[in-house]
C-alpha cells in the first residue's frame, strides 16, 4: 500500500499536467474531447491522492521507520489517533493533505457542473489542475517528498512535538485547510470568466456557495485553533498575534470583504475590477498562509518546516498567480467597467465599500506585522519583533469600526437612504447603548474601549433584533401567519441575508468577549499542600482554591506526568475541582508540557496553570516531599462568549449556505454531450 | 508480485479512464444549455430582486416614498430592458400574459408606457405564482403544466408567492 501509494504520487504529476492542458486547449479550441479528458483528470488526480494519502497513513500505522516522515513525526508508543492525524502534522504531509482536499474539491466542482455552466468548466479545469501539479512538483522536486527512505530503519521514530498531542490536532488544522482550498474553487471560476470572456455575475451566482463554504471553514478554523492555544498552550489566552495564526487570519478577513463586496456586483453591477482583484488576494493568502506555516520562513510556535527551499519555489509561484491575474484583469478591463456609479454617500453600498476598505486596511497592517521581522533582517540583519501591543493597537480601533458597520449596513438602504429614516432607524439601537454604556459605568466598569465595545455590541444586537422583529411582524400581518411561522419564512426565503445577520450575532458575541480582557485577574502563588489561593472575581464573588498535592500517573505515549489536585469553592460554596499538569511525552522528554485546568461559567472561566513544581524530578516519583508548585490563577472574563459566538457564526454560516429548494436540480435532464462532431460542423 | 500487478492495473486503469475521451471522440458538453439562466435572466431577477429589496426598504421604514419612487422607476427601466432583450431573443414566453399586456407595442419608451408594461409583467408573474408556474425560487415563468422550473430545476409549486418574498425581503 506503501508503494502503491508513493507510485500514484508520481503518476499524479503528468496526469495533473495534461489536464490542466487539456483543460486550456480544449476551452481555446472548442475541443470537447480534450474537455473531457481534463476532467476525468480531475477525478483520477483526486483517486490518485487518496490512495498517496493511504499510503502515508499506512507508513504511520504501521511504524514503518524506514520513511523519513514517519522516524521523524511518529514513534511507537503514539496512540492510534495520532499517527492518523501525522498525515498532516509535518511540512511533507501537510502539502500532501493540501493537495488532497484541493483535488477533493476540484473533483466535487467538476462533478456538480458536469450539466450546467459548461463555458466555464475548461479553463476551470485547467487552472485547478495548474494549482494542484504546483503542489505535486513541490512534493516531488523539492527535497520535501513524504516518501523519502532513510538509508537504514531506525528501531523507533523522534515522536510527535507534544503541542500536537491533542484532540484539536484532529480538528483544527483540517478546518483550515479545507477553508484554504475551498476558495480555490471561485477563484478557477473568476480565472476562467476573465479567460472565457463571460463576465456578468453568473461566476459569481455559481460559486456564491464555496466562498460561503471556505469562509465557514476558515472562520471555524480559527475558532478551533484559539479554543486549541487556550486549552494547550498553557500561557493563558487564546491569541497571540503567532505569524502562522496571522497568516490563518488573512485570507479570513480578505474572503470576508469578498463576501460582501460581490453583493455590490449583484446588485447594482458595480466593482467588478475590484472583486476579481478580491478573489486573487483572498486565493493568494490562502496559499501565502500555507506557505508561511510550511516554508519555515517564518518562526513560529506552529511552523512545522523542515525545509526552507520550498519558500522561494512558493514565492515564485504567488508571483506568477498575482502576474497572470493582473494581466488578465488588464486584458479584459474595458468589460469590467461598472454598470452604475454609487449614488448616495448614504447607502448600502457606501457601507459595503467602508466595510471592504476597513478589513483590507486590517488585513494589511496584520501582513505588515507579520512580515516586518523579515523585512528588517533582510534589511539590516537584525530581526525586529512585532508583538500582541502593535496587533492590538492598531486593530483595536479596526474592529470597533466594523462593528459600527455591522450596525450600519442592515438598516441603510441600496442605493440612496434619506437622512431622516436613518434618524428614526438608529434612535432606539443608539439609546439601547448608551443606556448599556451608562448601566456599566454606573456598575463601576470605567474601561474607555471596553465601554466603547459593549456600547456598539448593544447598538448592533438592537439592530439586529429590530430587523427580525419587523420582518417577521410585516410578514405575520400581510399573509396572516402565526408569529413562528412567519420567521421561519422570513429566514428561509432569503437565507443569505437572515443567515448573515445571524454571523452578525455570533460576530459581535465574539467581539464582546474579546473586551472582556480588560477586566482578566491573575494571581501567582507558590504554594504547599494545603494552602489556599484567593481570588476576586470582577462580579463580586470569589473563588478559593485549596491545593491537595501532585500525582504522578502515567498515560499512554507519556514518560512522566506530574497533576496538581486543587479543591474549589466558590464563596464558600464547594464547586468542581481543578486539576493542571506537567506532562514529558515519550521521545520529548526535555521539554515538559504543561495542561491548564478550566472551570467555565457563562460569565467567566476560572482557569488553572501549574507554573513550575520546585523539584519536578521528585514529583514525577511521586516523592512527599516534592510537592511544592507555583500555580498561576486566572479569571478570564467572558472568554466563554468566544466559543458560544462561535457556535453562533457556525449556525448562521449554515443557513446562509443551505440550499433553497430551487437551487437543487431536480428535474431530469437531457445529456447533450455525445460523440465528436463533424469536423464541418465544429468549423 | 502482488505489488507489480497493483502498480500495473492502477497505471493502465489512469490512464485508460484519462485517455478514453480523445481514443473514443467522446465530446464533453462545451455551451450553455437551454434551461441555463442568460446574462439577460440574471439581469432581469437582478432587476426584479432590486425590487423586492426596495420594496422591503420602504416597508421597513428605510426609504422615503420619493427615493422609493425613483428607485423603482430606475429598476423597472432595467428590468423592462432586460425583458425586452429576452423578448427579442425569443425567450419571452407570452403565453398568460394579460391581454392588455399583450396589446402594449413592445418599443413603447415613455415613462407611463413602461409603467404599465411593468404592472403588466409583475400581473404576469403573479398570474404564474397563482397557478403555480412561476418558481418562487428563481422567478422564471414555466409554461403550463410545468412539474419542475426550467430555470434552476426545482419543484414549482410548494412555495408561497414571490409578493409574499417581496414583503419577506
Amino acid at each position: 500500500m506503501i508503494l502503491l501509494g508513493e507510485l500514484a504520487l508520481w503518476i499524479a504529476l503528468p496526469v495533473g499536467i495534461w489536464g490542466a492542458v487539456a483543460g486550456f486547449v480544449g476551452g481555446r479550441k472548442e475541443r470537447g474531447d480534450l474537455v473531457l479528458s481534463g476532467e476525468h483528470c480531475v477525478y483520477a488526480v483526486f483517486f490518485l491522492l487518496v490512495l498517496t494519502s493511504a499510503g502515508i497513513i499506512t507508513a504511520f500505522v504501521t511504524d514503518n521507520f524506514e520513511y523519513w516522515y514517519v522516524a521523524n513525526y511518529s514513534n511507537r508508543e503514539l496512540p492510534l489517533f495520532y499517527k492518523v492525524a501525522g498525515l498532516w502534522a509535518g511540512q511533507r504531509g501537510s502539502l500532501v493533505f493540501w493537495v488532497l482536499l484541493l483535488s477533493f474539491f476540484s473533483a466535487a466542482a467538476v462533478f456538480t457542473n458536469r450539466t450546467k455552466n459548461r463555458e466555464f468548466m475548461p479553463y476551470v479545469v485547467g487552472v485547478l489542475l495548474t494549482i494542484s501539479s504546483f503542489f505535486l512538483v513541490v512534493l516531488l522536486f523539492a527535497d520535501v517528498n513524504p516518501f523519502e527512505r532513510l538509508p537504514f530503519a531506525p528501531a523507533d521514530g523522534r515522536g510527535l512535538n507534544p503541542q500536537l498531542q491533542n484532540y484539536w490536532m484532529t480538528i483544527h488544522p483540517p478546518t483550515l485547510y479545507l477553508g484554504f482550498t475551498a476558495f480555490t474553487i471561485p477563484f478557477a471560476f473568476a480565472m476562467s470568466a476573465l479567460l472565457s470572456g463571460k463576465l456578468d455575475t453568473r461566476w459569481i451566482l455559481i460559486t456564491r456557495r464555496w466562498i460561503l463554504l471556505s469562509w465557514f471553514f476558515l472562520a471555524n478554523g480559527i475558532i478551533f485553533g484559539m479554543r486549541w492555544a487556550y486549552e494547550m498552550l498553557g500561557w493563558g489566552g487564546f491569541w497571540f498575534w503567532d505569524p502562522v495564526e496571522n497568516a490563518s487570519l488573512l485570507p479570513w478577513l480578505a474572503a470576508t470583504a469578498f463576501l460582501h463586496s460581490i453583493q455590490i456586483q449583484e446588485n447594482r453591477g458595480m466593482l467588478k475590477v475590484w472583486n476579481m482583484g478580491l478573489v486573487t488576494l483572498t486565493f493568494l493568502l490562502t496559499i501565502f498562509a500555507t506557505f508561511l506555516t510550511r516554508s519555515g520562513l517564518i518562526e513560529s510556535v506552529h511552523t512545522f518546516a523542515e525545509n526552507t527551499k520550498i519558500a522561494f519555489i512558493f514565492l515564485a509561484f504567488m508571483g506568477v498567480m498575482a502576474g497572470c491575474s493582473a494581466l488578465l484583469i488588464a486584458w479584459r478591463y474595458p468589460q469590467l467597467k461598472s454598470e452604475n456609479q454609487i449614488q448616495s454617500f448614504l447607502s448600502r453600498e457606501s457601507a459595503f465599500l467602508f466595510n471592504n476598505l476597513i478589513l483590507l486596511g486590517a488585513a494589511f497592517s496584520i501582513l505588515w506585522g507579520t512580515l516586518f521581522p523579515l523585512i528588517t533582517e533582510g534589511l539590516t540583519g537584525t530581526a525586529i519583533a512585532v508583538g500582541p501591543p502593535f496587533f492590538n493597537r492598531v486593530n483595536l480601533p479596526i474592529g470597533l469600526a466594523l462593528m459600527a458597520l455591522m450596525g450600519i449596513g442592515p438598516v441603510i438602504a441600496w442605493r440612496r437612504a434619506s437622512r431622516r429614516n436613518l434618524v428614526k432607524n438608529f434612535r432606539m439601537p443608539v439609546i439601547v447603548g448608551l443606556m448599556v454604556v451608562a448601566a456599566l459605568f454606573l456598575r463601576g466598569v470605567h474601561h474607555g474601549m471596553a465601554l466603547l465595545t459593549f456600547g456598539l455590541s448593544a447598538f448592533v444586537m438592537t439592530i439586529i433584533i429590530v430587523e427580525f422583529v419587523k420582518g417577521t411582524k410585516a410578514r405575520a400581518r400581510i399573509e396572516g401567519e402565526g408569529h413562528l411561522l412567519a420567521l421561519y419564512h422570513l429566514v428561509s426565503r432569503n437565507r443569505r441575508r437572515w443567515g448573515g445577520y445571524i454571523v452578525h450575532v455570533g460576530v459581535v458575541m465574539i467581539f464582546t468577549a474579546f473586551a472582556g480582557v480588560a477586566f482578566n485577574r491573575e494571581l501567582i502563588q507558590t504554594v504547599d499542600p494545603g494552602d489556599t489561593i484567593t481570588i476576586g472575581s470582577p462580579f463580586g464573588h470569589e473563588y478559593t482554591l485549596t491545593y491537595q498535592g501532585l500525582s504522578s500517573p502515567r498515560g499512554k505515549n507519556m514518560v512522566r506526568q506530574a497533576v496538581a489536585l486543587m479543591t474549589v469553592e466558590r464563596n464558600g460554596r464547594p464547586i468542581e475541582s481543578l486539576t493542571a499538569e506537567k506532562v514529558l511525552y515519550v521521545k520529548w522528554e526535555s521539554s515538559p508540557l504543561t495542561i491548564v485546568g478550566i472551570n467555565s461559567y457563562i460569565l467567566e472561566d476560572l482557569y488553572l496553570i501549574l507554573e513550575n513544581v520546585n523539584d519536578l524530578g521528585g514529583a514525577f516519583e511521586n516523592e512527599a516531599g516534592a510537592q511544592r508548585a507555583t500555580f498561576k490563577v486566572q479569571v478570564n472574563v467572558l472568554v466563554g462568549w468566544i466559543w458560544y459566538g462561535g457556535f453562533v457564526v457556525t449556525l448562521g454560516g449554515i443557513i446562509a449556505m443551505w440550499p433553497s429548494r430551487g437551487s437543487t436540480r431536480t428535474a431530469p435532464r437531457t445529456k447533450t454531450g455525445g460523440k465528436r462532431p463533424a469536423l464541418a460542423a465544429r468549423s | 508480485m502482488g505489488l507489480i500487478v497493483g502498480v500495473i492495473l492502477v497505471s493502465a486503469g489512469v490512464i485508460l479512464f484519462v485517455m478514453m475521451p480523445v481514443l473514443r471522440g467522446d465530446w464533453a458538453v462545451m455551451g450553455r444549455s437551454d434551461d441555463e439562466v442568460t446574462e439577460v435572466d440574471a439581469r432581469k431577477q437582478t432587476a426584479l430582486r432590486g425590487l423586492r429589496d426596495a420594496e422591503y426598504d420602504f416597508r421597513s421604514g428605510k426609504l422615503d416614498q420619493a427615493d422609493y419612487e425613483l428607485l423603482k422607476s430606475d429598476l423597472a427601466r432595467q428590468a423592462l430592458e432586460a425583458m425586452e432583450e429576452e423578448s427579442a431573443a425569443g425567450h419571452l414566453i407570452d403565453e398568460g400574459a394579460p391581454p392588455e399586456a399583450a396589446a402594449k407595442p413592445a418599443e413603447s419608451t415613455t415613462s407611463e408606457a413602461e409603467g404599465d408594461r411593468l404592472e403588466a409583467e409583475i400581473a404576469r408573474v403573479r398570474k404564474g405564482m397563482a397557478e403555480g408556474r412561476t418558481c418562487s425560487a428563481c422567478g422564471h415563468l414555466n409554461v403550463k403544466k410545468s412539474l419542475f422550473c426550467t430555470g434552476c430545476g426545482g419543484r414549482l409549486g410548494e412555495v408561497p408567492t414571490e409578493a409574499r418574498d417581496a414583503v419577506s425581503g
